[in-house]
């Protein structure tokens, strides 16, 4: 018995954490959603865009304390420096061909194109979420989590607002 | 299997006449969180639709969330149509879903109540309701003062001092939302 479970820790472990940031608040459900088949400046701008979106101030300080901006300069430089960008991306840009100018100029394209797509969705889901729960997200300084007015479970209740289903004393 | 072919039968009754039952009054959506995409070339339309679907998931309650989700088709990033529809249908329905979730008259079914649920429809706490009409004197005929009043026929059983059958007044037993008799 206690070894299935082992085995199934094992599984969880090795299955998510091929989601970046799979442990942070959202990262699981957000970076998940990442589309399959992009080149490899596709999927880096998305995760910088998705991690710079959560460390905004749209998702509230209890966000910004696990994200932060992200974009890379060097990569959206109008001059980049390729040498350093191939040095610092080792493992997330080694499918890029670095002696075809013009693979490279897609994959930079690419970053740039989808980063702010993805820092938009990602900021949007942390806060239509916390609205949905007719919660404000906090901003640095303030009061970050209220175990008596923020409760979890105001995510998952359709009638936090305004619901209008026959039956809940709405109508 | 005769009641497994009824209940099947009384789905397909159900999602046949459900067409009827709720049109899009006014809104972009079809029922059950459908939404319109618009004429436009086949990539303007594969990126409106995409575009509409992430924001449905990003804005959307979880009602929404179960059903969309991030879309974007990254052989489609050199494609200006696509990431111009995809641009339309994130803002277009981003100002809807807005208004049927998360603004100030926002309910999780808007295709049902295309107004929006209005927080002034809510009574509240009744001896509070309209700045304490009920505490003002406008309400004597049916609270305690008289005591023949109204309102002191109930006191027999919620018992006054002396405890009764009710622990309160059943009268104002809607507490703190206000109804008559509970309900």
């Amino acid at each position: 018995m206690k070894k299935n479970i082992f085995v199934i820790f094992l599984i969880t472990v090795f299955t998510t954490s091929c989601v970046p940031n799979w442990y942070k608040p959202m990262g699981l459900t957000l970076f998940s959603q990442m589309p399959k088949g992009g080149s490899p400046g596709h999927d880096l701008g998305w995760i910088h865009g998705c991690q710079s979106g959560l460390g905004s101030q749209f998702a509230g300080a209890f966000y910004m304390s696990f994200y932060s901006w992200s974009k890379d300069a060097d990569i959206v430089s109008s001059n980049p420096d390729i040498a350093k960008i191939k040095m610092r991306y080792k493992k997330e840009l080694k499918k890029v061909n670095w002696n075809d100018p013009a693979d490279v100029k897609k994959n930079f394209n690419d970053y740039n194109t989808i980063f702010w797509g993805a820092h938009v969705f990602c900021r949007h889901s942390a806060l239509g979420i916390l609205q949905t729960a007719d919660m404000s997200p906090p901003l640095p300084g303030q009061e970050r989590y209220n175990p008596m007015g923020h409760s979890l479970g105001n995510i998952w209740k359709m009638n936090g607002k305004g619901d209008t289903r026959i039956g809940t004393g709405n109508w | 299997m005769k009641i497994l072919i009824r209940v099947l039968l009384l789905f397909l009754l159900v999602q046949v006449s459900g067409c009827k039952w709720f049109t899009s009054i006014g809104t972009p959506y079809f029922e059950w969180t459908n939404f319109k995409v618009p004429q436009g070339t086949p990539a303007f339309q594969a990126g409106y639709k995409d575009g509409c679907s992430t924001v449905l998931y990003s804005r959307g309650n979880v009602y929404y969330r179960t059903r969309y989700g991030y879309r974007y088709d990254p052989k489609m990033i050199g494609n200006p149509e696509y990431r111009f529809g995809h641009s339309k249908g994130y803002t277009w329905c981003f100002q809807q879903v807005i208004a049927g979730t998360s603004g100030p008259v926002g309910s999780f079914d808007k295709y049902l109540n295309p107004g929006g649920y209005d927080p002034t429809f809510d009574a509240g706490n009744i001896n509070d309701a309209w700045g304490g009409l009920f505490g003002t004197g406008l309400d004597a005929p049916i609270k305690a003062n008289p005591a023949n009043g109204f309102n002191a026929m109930f006191d027999v059983w919620s018992g006054g001092e002396g405890g009764g059958v009710f622990s309160a007044n059943p009268l104002w037993a809607g507490g703190s939302k206000g109804q008559f008799f509970g309900q």
